[in-house]
């Protein structure tokens, strides 16, 4: 049963494609903003310097995306800030050509469990926080972007937020991420009040939910979220070329980190010649962690906990492009890789990666 | 000449480089105190627990040395109460009071108490609730479910920053006004969000009233204290912990952690007092009451201490923060409680700083730690000298208090009161009384630690009273290794004991005629026993080298050899040793004979002892001649020099050498020169003479009479060889027996040049070698000809070797 549904989903891909080459050869190729995100915790300056003189510069990308902030819930804490992007003390000399917007990335338990009386201090530190990029990089931003999954039970709260962010900010453009979901269930999740959108075309299932289903991309189940084609805010498009791994521990999702904390354990471990005793395949995408691995543990890990990889490399980013066809996508709009993972990147090639930042509509 | 130079620049580099110190020690290389200084006397000796930070030491705080990687560790646990430990075995016995079939392992209790962070529990506490059997269990009993995330949301607020501060941030000043943030600035030091803090106080107290559970009562009360003391909260601190908390026995930790919160809240002298009381109650806290201990405050606390008990604390309290001389304290810790349970700890600490001030100079190049800040080179020997007799003083008057505060110690404590007495005579060499003292001592009053003790000092004592070593003591040394070696996992201290022993014993061996074994067992001991002018720190073969003469390294490989070894020998034969550098486990070998044979013969070349050198040279494994040392040395012509640099090499027809062929071929040459006549003679002489310049410090095999050589050499101090060495006067000699027997004028010529140029003549030499010149038709030409001349001395060198 499993492998019939395979086959149906393959070849549901392959009649995508074959559909997307013929719109391809009746449409006109879209020009816009080239854009990719940055989603690490740290903000290396030798790393961007080299994803720079690689990637940045040969595929002229000019505007970066940069998470500065993610926001979580906690019954320990309260709303706290799960993590900061830490930033190279200056990095000014480099990506004179390339604009940044900072991120902040705000978890949807946080607008559950947030109340009216501190919508204020909240919004001021996601904005301060999100700011804080200008000063490591010396250049003031003209946009921000916050990025959460509400829900209609939030959807007041969240909406609160983005205005107080405005009140605020009124200089700046205030943009939100933009999920299948709230885009095709408009009425029920409401029109966010930002500036503009940034449809993510990704992340159909939970990631959250304990399962070996891949949660990042699915093109059929994705395609069906698209029907309608326009939305009342100017739009923007991000595509998935990301991987990930997600921590379950006691079967429940905990953490996540880049998909290179398998090989980091690895390497570290083969020091010790005990690769094989410290993780345990499972299955393609799941690994075991049999024993904590020994001294300082970035990832604070325990046996026991398990990793789930979840990827999504030159097919799925190719479908991603062709399912967008048709939404309002101008010479104004960006269209944005998410995100600038160089191991990622270096997996799919130059021509695939140019055609995804030209649209055909 | 510049090409020569930085050939030989660049040669003595290399050597350097692979020369046995496989470290250099060049500019910066020093030796930490704990490193070299010398102790016997376990400090862990009868001290109860919680004393080892406050162990003798040069740190702030005692911590154990590891000296084969230079480093300090944490090397005593004495016993302290785990916390941890407690208070998952007190959960254990209240999970089976309430449910009497519960299935919980302690190990899931860990893991939610402490291991998983605050936000992590909340995160999975749905899986926690099937997967952890602690949770589980507290899924069944809300109130304790109920404490369980208090105690969590508790951790946080009184470990955790607040995240929100960030100094990096722009300010929002008002609406589309933002002030630039400071990248270079971080804070580490903020506290929790306050008003969270308070709003879990009050929750906590709810929490208090309701619950009934006692033992869920005190922990409620335990966190609210906690959080209070970081609120400042003095109210709820003190009701909590004196209404729930202060009734606890002084076992339970939970009484002692939370009293440190209380005291903590308190300030001037009476937080030193509550400190001192908890310094009593809690081992697990001694090191952390003595750190916040204010000792500025110290007559104030006396003046509120309650009775002589509370006196006594303060006194040890202010005695242990003090490395110098404290016989006066001890003396009123006495008076106040003379079963004071800390005196031993106080006894056994002068004790190693008494073997440090007076026995560190006998068995350490190093000295005592206590001279180490006497800077300038004449006062030393004096000051020394002074200190040492004042610290002897001392040595006697710390003795005389243990004799006459005899009858006061409890008759459990004799034995090892007779042990402590009898190794401070020993330390003042008073050999009698030490004997005596030991003689009182029953071994089973001893604890296992006193009995280790014991052995060892048994074994110093017998063999400082004998002339020679005897066969049992041998075998007592023996034993004494063994005992710390099958024991050092448990006791990491006695690595260094070992060590100590070593260094004592190999002295002690050297210095009553066993010098074979005692330079040997220096190659045991990774603590620094010798310094040396070029390493730093001399090993087994530099102190072999600089002490040995040629028989004690025949009796050494004798020992190495013999089939019938005793129990010392077989240790000797079976373990390895140091050998190429003082602080490197991983380049232990065992003893290499070749490189006995080896030095040996550098010392009978010294003394121009040929034949013998030979014989020496030849026993060597020709394996040996390849190794990263010699393979630099073979591939040169020893019989030809270069005047302008001996170091150089000159080896025109790809000559190989070691150190046997080198010896055979010069000791055919002298005795063919014996025999030899006229300009036959005076060649060979011009050969043997090359030779011995080449194995003087200026040529390019000074390795046949040294085991190093350094750059900036010689001077004043390096005296450790024969003169010889320096001057090459044997090369000198038999250049001048060349002039004696040739009237060859090309070679009288290169002969007096190399003399002018190859050696650093003083005035009366150079008018002598060209008056001589002078005297010998047509050799002034040959020698203003050579001047400068590389490919002209090359040319005749050649011809006449």
């Amino acid at each position: 049963m499993k492998e019939i549904t395979q086959k149906i989903l393959a070849g549901t891909s392959f009649l995508l494609l074959l559909l997307g080459l013929f719109w391809m050869g009746q449409n006109k190729p879209v020009k816009a903003v080239k854009a990719v995100y940055h989603w690490k915790t740290d903000f290396e300056e030798s790393w961007v310097s080299a994803a720079r003189d690689s990637f940045l510069e040969e595929h002229s990308i000019r505007k970066v995306y940069v998470k500065m902030l993610d926001v979580d819930y906690s019954e320990a804490a309260g709303i706290f800030p799960a993590s900061k992007t830490n930033m190279p003390y200056s990095f000014s000399h480099i990506f004179d050509s390339v604009t940044f917007v900072p991120v902040v990335y705000i978890s949807n338990l946080v607008m559950k469990n947030m109340n009216s009386s501190q919508i204020e201090f909240f919004s001021k530190q996601f904005l301060v926080h999100a700011l804080r990029i200008e000063t490591y990089t010396n250049k003031k931003v003209s946009e921000i972007q916050v990025d959460c999954d509400w829900t209609e039970g939030t959807k007041e709260t969240y909406f609160q937020v983005l205005k107080t962010m405005k009140k605020w900010a009124p200089q700046l453009q205030i943009t939100v991420t933009l999920r299948l979901y709230p885009f095709k269930y408009r009425e029920e999740l409401g029109i966010p009040p930002a500036d503009r959108v940034m449809l993510m075309v990704y992340n159909i299932n939970n990631a959250k939910k304990f399962s070996n289903k891949n949660s990042i991309f699915d093109a059929h189940e994705a395609s069906k979220y698209l029907k309608r084609k326009s939305y009342p805010l100017p739009m923007d498009i991000a595509l998935p070329v990301f991987s990930w791994s997600l921590i379950f521990r006691n079967q429940q999702f905990l953490k996540v980190f880049s998909s290179s904390i398998i090989p980091t354990i690895y390497s570290r471990e083969m020091e010790d010649e005990s690769k094989e005793t410290c993780l345990k395949k499972l299955t393609n995408r799941m690994y075991l962690v049999q024993q904590k691995p020994s001294g300082y543990d970035p990832f604070d890990l325990r046996a026991g906990d398990i990793i789930k990889i979840e990827s999504c490399g030159e097919m799925e980013l190719k479908e991603a492009s062709l399912i967008t066809y048709g939404l309002p996508i101008n010479e104004n709009s960006t269209i944005a890789l998410f995100d600038l993972d160089m191991n990622d990147l270096n997996q799919i090639s130059y021509d695939q990666i140019e055609s995804a930042f030209t649209l055909f509509h | 000449m510049t090409k020569l130079k930085a050939l030989l620049l660049f040669f003595i580099s290399l050597f350097l480089l692979v020369w046995p110190p496989k470290q250099t020690n060049s500019c910066g290389f020093y030796i930490l105190q704990e490193e070299y200084r010398f102790w016997s006397f376990d400090p862990s000796n009868n001290a109860v627990a919680g004393m080892h930070p406050f162990f003798y030491s040069m740190e702030l705080y005692h911590n154990g040395f590891d000296i084969e990687n230079r480093f300090y560790v944490n090397e005593i646990n004495t016993n302290s109460i785990d916390e941890y430990e407690q208070n998952m075995d007190q959960w254990l016995k209240y999970i089976y009071k309430v449910d009497p079939n519960a299935k919980v392992i302690k190990d899931d209790i860990y893991e939610v108490l402490y291991e998983i962070n605050p936000i992590d529990y909340f995160a999975i506490l749905d899986g926690l609730k099937k997967e952890n059997s602690f949770v589980e269990f507290a899924s069944k009993y809300p109130s304790v479910l109920e404490y369980l995330s208090y105690a969590k949301k508790s951790e946080y607020q009184s470990n955790y920053k607040d995240g929100w501060i960030c100094e990096s941030c722009p300010e929002l000043v008002s609406p589309g006004n933002f002030k630039p943030g400071d990248r270079y600035f971080s804070n580490y030091n903020v506290n929790p969000d306050p008003n969270n803090g308070m709003e879990l106080i009050e929750n906590g107290l709810k929490y208090l009233t309701k619950e009934k559970d006692k033992f869920l009562q005190e922990r409620f009360a335990f966190q609210i204290v906690r959080l209070a003391y970081y609120n400042l909260d003095s109210l709820n601190l003190n009701e909590a912990y004196l209404k729930y908390l202060e009734p606890l026995t002084d076992q339970n930790w939970l009484k002692g952690a939370a009293n440190m919160y209380h005291v903590l809240n308190l300030t001037g002298p009476k937080r030193n007092l509550g400190l001192a009381r908890i310094f009593d109650a809690c081992p697990d806290k001694r090191y952390r009451c003595q750190q916040l201990f204010q000792n500025d405050l110290f007559d104030e606390t006396v003046e509120l201490a309650n009775n002589n008990h509370e006196r006594m604390l303060l006194e040890v309290i202010h005695s242990i923060s003090n490395p110098n001389e404290q016989l006066q304290i001890i003396k009123k810790i006495g008076r106040f409680e003379p079963n004071s349970k800390y005196l031993p700890a106080l006894w056994v600490r002068e004790i190693n700083k008494l073997e440090d001030w007076i026995l560190g100079p006998l068995y350490s190049d190093f000295g005592s730690t206590k001279n180490d800040h006497m800077r300038y080179e004449s006062e030393i020997r004096n000051a020394v000298q002074s200190q040492l007799t004042k610290d002897k003083k001392y040595a006697l008057e710390v003795a005389q208090y243990l004799e006459n505060s005899n009858s006061l110690v409890s008759s459990s404590s004799k034995s090892f009161h007779h042990l402590c007495l009898g190794y401070l005579y020993f330390i003042l060499k008073d050999l009698n009384k030490a004997e005596e003292n030991y003689s009182k001592v029953i071994p089973n009053e001893l604890d296992e630690i006193g009995k280790v003790q014991f052995s060892l000092n048994q074994f110093m004592l017998h063999l400082s009273q004998t002339q020679k070593v005897t066969p049992q003591l041998e075998s007592d040394l023996a034993n004494c290794l063994q005992l710390l070696v099958q024991t050092e996992t448990k006791y990491p201290q006695r690595k260094m004991m070992k060590f100590q022993l070593i260094n004592f014993a190999a002295k002690e061996f050297f210095d009553r005629g066993e010098r074979a074994k005692g330079l040997l067992l220096f190659g045991f001991s990774a603590k620094p026993y010798a310094s040396h002018s070029l390493l730093g720190i001399g090993n087994m073969y530099t102190q072999i080298y600089s002490l040995a003469e040629p028989k004690d390294i025949d009796e050494m490989l004798f020992v190495l050899s013999k089939r019938n070894p005793n129990s010392l020998e077989k240790y000797i034969q079976t373990h390895k040793v140091y050998s190429y550098t003082y602080d490197y486990g991983d380049n232990m070998e065992f003893i290499n004979k070749n490189k006995l044979l080896d030095l040996k013969s550098m010392l009978l070349v010294q003394t121009d002892k040929l034949l013998e050198a030979h014989a020496a040279v030849n026993k060597i494994d020709t394996a040996y001649w390849s190794n990263e040392v010699y393979s630099l040395f073979k591939n040169d012509n020893p019989f030809l020099i270069n005047p302008w640099n001996g170091h150089a090499p000159m080896n025109e027809r790809k000559l190989v050498y070691n150190k046997a062929t080198f010896l055979k071929e010069l000791i055919e040459l002298k005795q063919k020169a014996a025999l030899a006549q006229g300009e036959q003679k005076a060649k060979l002489n011009l050969k043997i003479a090359n030779a011995y310049y080449s194995m003087s410090y200026m040529g390019k095999y000074w390795i046949m009479q040294k085991n190093y050589q350094g750059g900036s050499e010689p001077d004043e101090d390096k005296t450790d060889v024969n003169p010889e060495y320096y001057s090459a006067a044997r090369a000198k000699y038999y250049y001048h027996q060349v002039l004696n027997s040739t009237k060859d004028p090309q070679l009288i010529g290169m002969v007096v040049y190399i003399l002018q140029v190859a050696f650093s003549p003083n005035s009366s030499e150079i008018a002598q070698n060209k008056s001589y010149l002078k005297k010998k038709s047509g050799a002034l030409d040959i020698y203003e000809q050579l001047s400068g001349n590389c490919a002209l001395f090359y040319e005749m060198a050649e011809r006449y070797n």
